[in-house]
């Protein structure tokens, strides 16, 4: 008595003749037909222009032509590929609440830390959100931010009276041969203080 | 001349290849897709709920698919994109799930923008894009439907149309990367000790001989330009891919190990994949599986 087994299927043993794709889904029984041919060649060109034209450098040309690919960005096909770039940005970052309660406690609020490994797919986006919240042209959305972080401090009947909002960062110069990293401690400025309405 | 055009675009575009390199970016983009939705659930009250961090008054003026304006409907939004992500994973219906996929990141993404990278626009680009690549020709459920349970280690032969814009954008992303480190630190080779000596993009804290030894850090930072020009400019050329897509993953394994980057890392390993030689990767798949054949074809004897 053996185990035989049904042999799998073998692409070789779909391959139709003169070389036309078997198998592989509308991708290729679209090809089949001139219409259908034509549809992907259209589709191709226009998602290849779509891909590589936003990413050509700002100039009064690009700026004319952006409309182009307006309808992608629009979709959700975005390009923004200037990582790290032109240079890494030269200061480290930290965005602080400082928690003022009517009996005069204080806490402070920091953005949450996770563990290295899988929380680290967590962490980037709190540290995202600190790396923009902390710019002056995102002063609208200050009062709301610090809003949100008093809620997270009200309990047991005691309300947060202030909260203030602290950017701290550390200024990186660039690395020299011999000598130890060039870090500045931290540096402090309160750039946003919400009271409550009483 | 014209033939030659011909020829050349039937050869890109249109000339039967393994789906393989297709089927083993799905696997990693959707293994992606779920730890995305799964990690985001972990934070979605605080970050995108109805009384979030930022609120909805702050969502993207841009197209959301849906107006994912309470915590309930971001709950039940990630839940179904989890669901989409495994159906993408096992290859029922991927290019519909991809789509779906799609929509859905984005309309997630949308509702709050200041907590987005590189690795997330990258991750919903190269889901959009896979859709239109056939992904589940090879190592699926729509396979294993189609020819029985023997085949899910098959591929069929498909038309590489669709993978050649998954290519394209991962040529564009090297490439301008690339082009826009223009700056003095990445000239002078110093720009890797400032970007690791970032603590809050630090994901195991600092490592001295990386950012304080001067000839390693000109190394890494003068390495990191050439490989990625590398991929940018070199990744068509048959005869280097593998050792380009190596170099492409250690870049991406050593980043990510070093940096907090999100998925950025994760979807462009997946994107390397779909440069995997297609011959080659089925000749290996073929060895395997003629082995296993042949070793459960062998008779059982008694007693044995």
């Amino acid at each position: 008595m053996s185990l035989q087994r049904r042999s799998p299927v073998c692409h070789d043993d779909r391959m139709e003749q003169g070389g036309r794709p078997s198998d592989g889904g509308w991708q290729s029984r679209v090809l089949t037909e001139r219409f259908g041919r034509l549809r992907v060649g259209l589709l191709i060109a226009i998602a290849s222009f779509w891909i590589v034209a936003p990413n050509i450098p700002s100039s009064a040309i690009r700026d004319e032509v952006d409309w182009l690919w307006e309808p992608a960005e629009e979709m959700g096909l975005v390009q923004d590929w200037a990582v790290f770039s032109p240079n890494p940005r030269s200061q480290s970052i930290d965005v602080r609440a400082r928690i003022e309660f009517d009996d005069g406690s204080i806490d402070f609020w920091d953005v949450p830390e996770f563990d290295p490994t899988i929380g680290a797919l967590r962490s980037y986006r709190w540290h995202k959100w600190q790396e923009r919240i902390r710019l002056n042209n995102r002063e609208f959305r200050w009062p709301a931010a610090a809003e949100w972080i008093a809620h997270q401090y009200e309990r047991d009947g005691r309300l947060p009276r202030r909260v203030t909002m602290i950017r701290r960062w550390i200024d990186h110069d660039p690395l020299i041969a011999g000598a130890p990293a060039p870090d500045s401690g931290w540096n402090e400025f309160e750039f946003f203080v919400w009271e409550r309405e009483l | 001349m014209i033939e030659d055009v011909k020829e050349l675009g039937h050869r890109l575009f249109v000339a039967p290849r393994t789906a393989w390199p297709a089927a083993i970016a799905r696997v990693v983009i959707g293994v992606a897709i779920l730890l995305w939705a799964i990690t985001m659930a972990f934070d979605s009250s605080a970050l995108l709920g109805d009384d979030a961090l930022v609120g909805v008054e702050f969502a993207s003026n841009r197209a959301r698919y849906l107006a994912l304006d309470s915590t309930v409907a971001i709950n039940i939004a990630l839940f179904v994109l989890s669901l989409v992500a495994i159906a993408i994973i096992v290859g029922w219906r991927p290019s519909l799930w991809f789509l779906v996929a799609f929509a859905l990141l984005v309309a997630v993404q949308r509702r709050n923008d200041m907590i987005l990278n590189s690795g997330d626009i990258i991750l919903r680009d190269l889901t959009l894009l896979l859709a239109l690549a056939p992904t589940g020709a090879a190592m699926s459920v729509d396979r294993v439907r189609q020819h029985g349970r023997g085949s899910f280690w098959t591929s069929a032969t498909v038309a590489p149309w669709g993978l050649r814009l998954v290519q394209l954008q991962l040529i564009v992303v090297y490439f301008f990367a690339f082009w826009s480190k223009s700056g003095e630190l990445w000239k002078n080779g110093t720009a890797v000790s400032t970007a690791f000596r970032l603590q809050d993009l630090q994901r195991f804290g600092e490592l001295s001989v990386i950012v304080e030894n001067i000839w390693v850090v000109t190394f890494l930072t003068w390495s990191t330009l050439v490989v990625e020009l590398a991929l940018a400019a070199l990744l068509w050329v048959k005869r280097l891919r593998p050792y380009l897509i190596v170099l492409g993953v250690v870049l991406h394994l050593t980043i990510d190990a070093l940096v907090l980057v999100g998925f950025f890392g994760f979807a462009m390993v997946a994107g390397l994949m779909t440069f995997l030689d297609a011959d080659r990767v089925d000749a290996a798949v073929k060895r395997r599986t003629t082995g296993r054949t042949d070793e459960l074809s062998q008779p059982i004897r008694s007693g044995s």
